[in-house]
Order: structure tokens, then sequence, then C-alpha cells
């Protein structure tokens, strides 16, 4: 079971859309699905905007993971195969089996831990793939995934010189080299050094936020540190670029040819905005250190959407708009990877350019 | 109070800049039930919230913060970083706040999501695990019975007796009268099934016997089944709407409340009659849903002057809803099982025979005024003498509280003299077994125009009112109607503002009920708006929750104009005593002269029969 997670970076960038449209073709493939989300999804309107959103279509054998007081909100009859004892906000979450086809509404785990258990359990019913949908701007629990498409565009930002770059920078983070690095039991975090012998710190630490714990960091690591020495280190699950910025202030002239080791691209760009995180990497970088990852996801795709809401005062509503056609591919086409909007391109692209086979 | 093997430790998280009265409150909740709270300081940046969580590793992390479009994105990362930090297995997220639904929370990756009217109560219960039983704590609501805590005794002992010689008087005058009205009345009480008629089985001794009592438009009816010319039947299809419409309406009715203090603040009625049955079931349950505790049917005032009643399910061209079996039965259907339901009596050819109607639809309440009707609605006073006593014994028979209005007091008859009107009507209720409701008028009466007596304020003569009636008979009293009448204008805020402080007025004075107009009531020149009636039932809402059991104080006048009125109405009354009888006092007027715009009217006139 391949697991595709469709994340966006701010509601309205057509993560639904997307998710549909892989739906769509895989159906015309005969492929057999599992879908769930990392949210809710599927509603007729909004939470926020009250404008009209995509919903998906399941034709009958689709395997869902979804909360139980969904089920009634279906216009597909779904056969309950068994209960994950998953709490949510609506009821636990359900595995169950499209009988017919309709439309559905899945809210699925919203951690990642979570979403581990649904994918075991999922993985009993033998689907060739299971589609994680975002929601809203999370990622945290699409590290699960085993390749990810990126839904952004205009609802995130309107201005498309800045959307690529910031695009850009998010596809910087995920095109981090691997890591390879001893296990330290539990501890997510410690630092890793060699002079004449090995040495092994463990991060006083799990969470690296203020400058003031960058600081610390700075201390543990550069503390009876030899000249010369190489090694890494292997940083918490959350950490800031502000933190960072001060660890390396304080500590880069000492360690230069070591490793950073992130956990991973989605936490990574958790630690800032994708600006200040693509900053920071290139600082990394420019200070002679190597920024690398523990746990790679692939970036399979993004996918671009023109439309975004605006907020009109005077009838206290949001409208919807779109920036012109192809405006937004156009000034992403040298990233590399694909980049299209869905809608444009249709669906046997984003398959072909996605999952491929 | 929870064991220290149950307390929970919880973060409370303001993230809005500055509301956190919703986490204090919440905060107080948890203290209480022996929890450990902590609260942060608003508008902390989520990295540094994180860091917290991670120090303080608490049970449960309480988020509250109103949504705006960002917001959403803001709380999701917010969510993601928890995740990335690796707290979400060790505690729970929650998120409270304006416009957040569990729908919501799902979406922003948190464990559970509390809107507006959340309890603090319910959250405690989530904190602990609990399953939280809504009910419980929903707002309950019961029929009230307005005449339950009175006893109907004289509290001034002449006036008392004065009443009880009128009342007996009266008995002795109608014995052995009857009226076209009654026997109607008693064919509907005898013959007329109801269950048979539900389905759909028609008594044609009862059809035969009735027509031959009604008006040619009724018995028009009878015979070929058309309707009065101003009605039209509801079509198949509108029916099957209405039915879909309550179906949708009633499953999604939770019981509200107008009063702020239960116990002390009056019920609160409003009125219907469109015109469409339709109309009519859309607004008592848009009142019932802000609040109200009873309706009243207003009828089209040609009903009241015509001698019988037809069938079907009908919808009429002008104000008032027709009372027919079916109208009736379908209003019924459309009401909660707690809201109070009046079908008013009072004041025409057909007084008996709607209380037997009422009654046998599931009626609460009913009105029945014998000096209104023949002074100030146009039936002739022996013809609704006559009525009026087989009227008060259905009402007793059906169980049916009915209140007794004083509205001639609108076309000029000064409150004293409608006053002994409506307690000789009341007295005989007393006799009769009946449970009457006293309902003065709360109104700028032509009296109190032309006297003065309101120049000064609105609160002193109708404190008077209350005060006088107190002091002559332990009796229920139920202002209307509508309170306020004819200082409402045709500005909404102003007619709001005008019902809710004459709410807040009765309310003080520790009435049973009060009826309200909408806002647009007193000036819509034709149907109302349903918004209009919100505007009053919010407006008096907000009188209701100023004041509590605080009072409204009236000036020494109330006292002297109370004792005043008492003195005048046990004068009427003497006068009325004295009188050849009830019905040549209502001639001659000692109730209310022509000259005090009263005048005995003639509808039914001649009609009193020998039994």
């Amino acid at each position: 079971m391949k697991v595709i997670g469709i994340a966006g970076t701010a509601k309205n960038t057509g993560k639904t859309t997307t998710t549909a449209a892989l739906l769509q073709e895989g159906y015309r493939r005969h492929r057999k699905m599992a879908i769930t989300s990392i949210g809710y999804d599927g509603e007729e309107l909004d939470n926020v905007t009250g404008l009209p959103k995509p919903r998906l279509w399941l034709e009958k054998g689709t395997i869902v993971a979804t909360a139980r007081k969904c089920l009634a909100l279906s216009s597909a009859d779904i056969q309950v195969l068994e209960d994950s004892s998953i709490k949510t906000a609506l009821g636990t979450i359900v595995i169950g089996k499209v009988a017919t086809e309709g439309l559905v509404v899945i809210a699925g785990p919203n951690k990642a831990f979570e979403l581990v258990r649904v994918k075991k359990l999922l993985e009993k019913y033998k689907p060739n793939l299971l589609f994680v949908d975002g929601a809203l701007n999370r990622m945290a629990p699409m590290i699960e995934t085993d390749g990810l498409i990126l839904a952004t565009g205009a609802a995130r930002q309107i201005d498309p010189a800045l959307l690529a770059l910031e695009t850009s920078e998010i596809s910087t983070a995920f095109r981090l080299p691997l890591a390879y690095f001893s296990k330290l039991g539990n501890q997510p975090g410690f630092v890793y050094w060699q002079d004449n012998h090995w040495h092994v710190k463990p991060l006083a630490q799990n969470l690296l936020i203020t400058s003031a714990e960058g600081e610390e960091l700075a201390e543990l690591v550069s503390s009876n540190l030899k000249e010369g020495t190489k090694g890494y280190i292997n940083l918490p699950g959350l950490v800031t670029t502000k933190a960072i910025d001060k660890f390396l202030e304080k500590t880069a002239d000492q360690i230069k040819g070591w490793s950073i080791h992130f956990r991973d691209p989605v936490s990574l760009l958790l630690s800032s905005s994708p600006r200040e995180v693509g900053q920071m990497i290139e600082m990394i970088q420019e200070k002679g250190l190597k920024a690398k990852v523990r746990r790679k996801i692939p970036l399979l795709a993004v996918t671009v959407n023109p439309f975004f809401p605006e907020y009109d005062a005077g009838a206290q509503l949001y409208r919807s708009r779109f920036l012109p056609k192809g405006l937004l591919e156009s000034r992403m086409y040298k990233l590399p990877l694909p980049v299209f909007d869905v809608k444009r391109k249709g669906a046997l692209y984003l398959w072909r350019k996605s999952i491929g086979f | 109070m929870v064991t220290c093997l149950e307390r929970r430790k919880i973060l409370l998280v303001p993230l809005d800049p500055v509301h956190d009265i919703g986490l204090k409150m919440i905060r107080r909740g948890l203290d209480k039930a022996g929890h450990k709270t902590l609260l942060l300081p608003p508008d902390l940046p989520s990295e540094e919230i994180i860091s917290m969580m991670s120090k303080e590793q608490p049970d449960q992390v309480l988020i509250s913060r109103t949504l705006g479009y960002g917001v959403a994105e803001l709380l999701a990362r917010f969510a993601d970083l928890a995740d990335a930090a690796g707290l979400r297995d060790k505690m729970g997220l929650v998120i409270g706040g304006m416009a957040i639904r569990p729908e919501l929370a799902a979406e922003l990756g948190f464990d559970a999501g509390f809107g507006p009217g959340t309890s603090v109560e319910e959250v405690v219960a989530y904190v602990e695990g609990r399953p939280y039983q809504r009910d419980a704590n929903k707002v309950k609501k019961t029929k009230a019975d307005l005449t339950a805590n009175y006893t109907y005794q004289y509290r001034h002992n002449a006036i008392g007796e004065l009443l009880d010689r009128i009342a007996d008087g009266i008995l002795g005058w109608v014995q052995g009268k009857t009226s076209p009205a009654i026997q109607r009345s008693r064919l509907r009480d005898n013959l007329w099934d109801i269950e048979q008629w539900r389905l759909g089985n028609i008594n044609k001794d009862f059809t035969e016997a009735y027509s031959a009592l009604c008006d040619p438009i009724a018995e028009a009816y009878y015979r070929s089944g058309e309707v009065h010319p101003k009605t039209r039947q509801l079509r198949a299809e509108e029916i099957e709407r209405l039915e879909a419409y309550l179906t949708d309406t009633k499953s999604r009715m939770e019981p509200a409340k107008v009063q702020h203090w239960e116990e002390g603040q009056p019920k609160v009625f409003i009125q219907y009659g469109t015109g469409c049955p339709f109309m009519d079931i859309a607004h008592i349950k848009l009142s019932e849903a802000w609040g109200a505790d009873g309706v009243v049917h207003f009828d089209p005032s040609w009903g009241a002057r015509t001698e019988g009643f037809i069938g079907d399910f009908l919808t009429h061209q002008e104000d008032g809803s027709v009372i027919t079996p079916e109208n009736l039965s379908w209003t019924k259907a459309g009401l909660e099982e707690y809201t109070l339901w009046q079908v008013r009596a009072h004041r025409g050819l057909n007084t008996p025979e709607t209380v037997v109607l009422a009654g046998k639809l599931g009626a609460d309440l009913t009105k029945i005024n014998i000096a209104y009707g023949s002074l100030a609605a146009g039936t002739d006073p022996a013809r609704l003498t006559v009525d009026g006593v087989e009227s008060i014994k259905m009402a007793a028979k059906y169980n049916l509280p009915f209140d007794v209005v004083t509205n001639e007091e609108l076309a000029g008859v000064p409150a004293h003299k409608a006053f002994a009107g409506m307690l000789i009507v009341a007295a005989l209720g007393r006799k009769l077994g009946g449970r009457p409701i006293l309902q003065p008028l709360f109104c700028y009466s032509p009296e109190v125009m032309i006297s003065g007596q309101m120049e000064q304020n609105y609160i002193d003569f109708n404190a008077a009112k209350i005060k006088a009636l107190r002091k002559i008979m332990d009796a229920p009293i139920w202002p209307g109607a509508p309170i306020g009448f004819l200082t409402q204008t045709e500005d909404r805020v102003q007619s709001s503002m005008t019902t809710s402080l004459h709410a807040a007025l009765a309310a003080s004075l520790r009435v049973d009920a009060i009826s309200i107009a909408s806002s647009d009531e007193a000036y819509s020149g034709g149907p109302i708006v349903a918004a209009s009636r919100l505007d009053t039932l919010t407006a008096v809402k907000e009188g209701f929750r100023f004041f509590g059991e605080g009072r409204v104080e009236a000036t020494s006048m109330a006292d002297r104009w109370a004792d005043e009125m008492v003195q005048n109405i046990e004068k009427v009354l003497k006068d009325v005593a004295d009188a050849p009888s009830f019905v040549d006092a209502l001639y001659n007027g000692i109730l209310g002269s022509k000259e005090e715009g009263a005048y005995p009217g003639r509808g039914g006139r001649d009609t009193i029969q020998v039994e």
C-alpha cells in the first residue's frame, strides 16, 4: 500500500480537487484505493468563508477511514468493517467500504500517531493506494506518508512572484539529503562527535524554540570540543529558525563540516515561514555545515490553484475570485518538480506526474 | 469534587488578543470541580505555548479563539507544532470560541470543539471524560398553569357581595333562555366526535342539524361545500410543504426562555392571525424558538358576526385566521408540547361553540367577556349574556381557564367601568367552576389621554390597575392585550423598547402572563413580518434580564389611583346590582356609556329563544 498525502499551504488551495482527480483516474485504472483525511473534508460549504467546496465522489469498493458522524452526511452507503476506537470531535474513526457509490464526507485521524494506527488497520484490506487528504495548511501528520503532493495557490499568496519564491523554498526543504545516523534509544535529540573517541551527548530538552534554548544547545555542544572534530547533531522534532540562528551564531566556527539533522522536511517547514526556513538552510550551507533530514518524504508534485476568496466588507461575505489561467504555473516552471493546475491539465496528467505507473 | 486520582491538569490558552472571559468562566468551573488549572496570558506566540505545554505536561489544553479568515490556518499550524513536538499523544487539544463547531475542530487538528452556547458544565464533563448529558442542562420547558396558585377568594367583602348578587341575578336571568349558538355548541359537544372526524367520517345527523342553525354563508358550506368568499382551501402541494416544514422545523426545535427569573417573571404570549394557517404556524415556530410561552389565535371579525362555523383547511385573504376544525387542528399539530395555546371565544355569535371546539381540539385557554363583547364588539348584550354563561360552563367542562379582557377601554370606557364588567364575568366564572384570569389593558387608552393619568409616566396608572384588582380578588392577572397598546409607533426600535418596558413593569408587578405585539403590529397595515416578532421577544428578554428580581417602582400616585379605582368599581357595581338586570345595565351604559364610546351591539339581537 503506497500512501500519498495531499497537503495544502492554506485553505482553498485545491487539496480536495487534487484528491478527487486522483480518485477519478484511479477508478479509470481499476485501482483498489483507500482514502482518509487529516481533518474534515467533503463539506458542501467552507467552514469559514461559506463558499461552496468540491466534494469527494467514491465508487463501490473504495475503503474509507472516517469519523462515525460523517457516515450519515454522506450520500454513499458505507458498510462499516471495524471501529478503530480512535476518538475525534466527530465520533470514533471507523473503517468502511463503499457499498453504493456517492458523495462522502471524510474526517480522519488528525494527528501523526493516529494516522500510523489507521494505516495499519487499512493495510488489512490490501488497497494499492491510500490517499490522505489534507486539511487547511496542516502538514504534521503527512510525515507518515510515502509521498506528498503539495497544493498551493492564490488563496495562500495572491502575488505570483512571492508564491513562486515560497514554493521554491518549500521544495528545497523536501530535497534535503537523507542523513545517516546512529540511534540512541528513544532519545530524539543528541550530539554525536568524534575526536580521538566517539562522544554522545543527549539534548536536555526535546524542543528547540527560544533563542535561549539555542544558546543552551550551543554551550552543550561547544564545551570540551577539540579542534577539527567531526560530528552531527540530531535535532528534536520541533525547532525554530530563531533557536537555530542563535545556535549557529555561537558554534558555527567550531563545528565546520558537521551535519545538522532535522527530523523531516515537514517539521522543518513548521519552524517558521518557508521564506525563513529557506534562508536558514542557505545560512547553514554558507557556514560550511550540511543540512540533512533523518526522514525523507518525496515531494511528488505541486498543484497550483488560481482561486481565492475575497472578503466583501460591504456585503459582509466572501466572494470567489480567480487569478488569470496559467499565471501561477508559468512562474514556477523552473522548479525541479512538476507544477500545474489540475483543472487545466486534468486527472491523467496529475496521475502520470505524481504516481507515474 | 474530584479526588486526587481524578484530578486533571488543564492549561487554558486565550489566543485572542483580549477576549478570555469564556476561558475564565471555564477556569472557575474547573477549579470548583477540583482540577488544577493554569491560565496563560492572552496572545502569546504559538511556539511559546508549545514550550509551556511541553514543560507543564497538562492533560488537556483548552484554547479559545474567535474565528476569522486566516485564523483557521493559525490554529492548524498550532496543532501541527504540537504534533511535531511529540505532544499530541500525551495531551488533549480543545478549541472553543465563536463560530467553532466539532467539524471545524476536526479540520483544525483538535480533539474537540465548543461553540457559542456551550455551558461550563459541558467543558468540565469533557475534561473529566464523562459523557455530557446535554438534556440535563438544556432549557426545560413545561406548560405553565396560570391559575394554579389562586383561590378566587374576594379580598374586598363589599365588592364580593355585590359581585355575587349580580352573578346570581345573571344566572337567574338566563334561566330557560337559549340561542342558536348554544344549540350549535351543544350539538358540537354531543354529536361531533373528534376521533371520527379525524378519520374523515362525516356525521350526517350532526351536519344536518348544525347547518339548520347557521347563517346562509355557513349553511352553504354544509350544503354544497362552498367556502366563505374571502377564503380558499389550501392546495395539496401546500399541505405537503407544510408537512415537510413542520417535520424539519420540529426536529430542530429547542426550548428557549424569555424569562431570566423563571418563578417571578410572567409568561409571554404572542398573537397570531395572519389569515394563512401555514404562515401562522411559521410565526408560531419562530416565536417558540425565541422563547414565547404561549400563542393566541386571532380570528377575523366577520367570524364573530356569522352564525356558525364552516370547515376545511382555509386561508383567508385578510387579517385573522378563520376558525375551522381543520385550521385549529393543524395549528395544534404545529405547536410544541410546552406551548400554551389560547383560542379566543370572547365576543361574537359563536362564543360557546368556540369554547367547545377549542376544548375538543386541545387548546389550553380561551377568552370570554360579556361586557366587552356587547359594548365594544358588536354583539347584542342579551344574546351575549345568554351565550356567555353557556361559554363559561363549557370552559369549566373542558377545563379551559379563560381570560376576561377589558378591550372596551380602547373604545374609551374608563378602566373602573371596564373592570366592573370584567369582575362580573370573573364572578360568574367563579360560581360556575371556571378559572377566570383578569386581563386589564396596559395601554395608553382614551381615558388617560383625556384625563392625563399618563402625562408623567406610563407606570403609575398601569400599576394602579393591578393594585386595584389585587385588592378585590385573589385571581391570576394577565395584562394585555398587547401590553403597551397605543404607545407603539411605526418605528420598530421604539415599538420594541416600549414593549420591553411595559413587560418589565408587568414583571415588577409580579403578574402571571403578558401578551406582546410584534414591533410592526400597530402599523403594519397588513400581515406582520416574522422578524418583527423576534424584535419584541428579544427586547422583552433583555428587559427581563436587566431587571431580574429588581423592580420598576411606581410613585405614590399608583396607590392613590388604585384606591380611587376600587371605590369607583364598587359604585359601578352598586348601580349594576340596583339595575333591573345585568342586561339592562349593559343597555343603559352603567358599564360604559355611548358618551364614553360604548355602544350596545346589535349582532344576534332578538335571537334568544325560550328553551
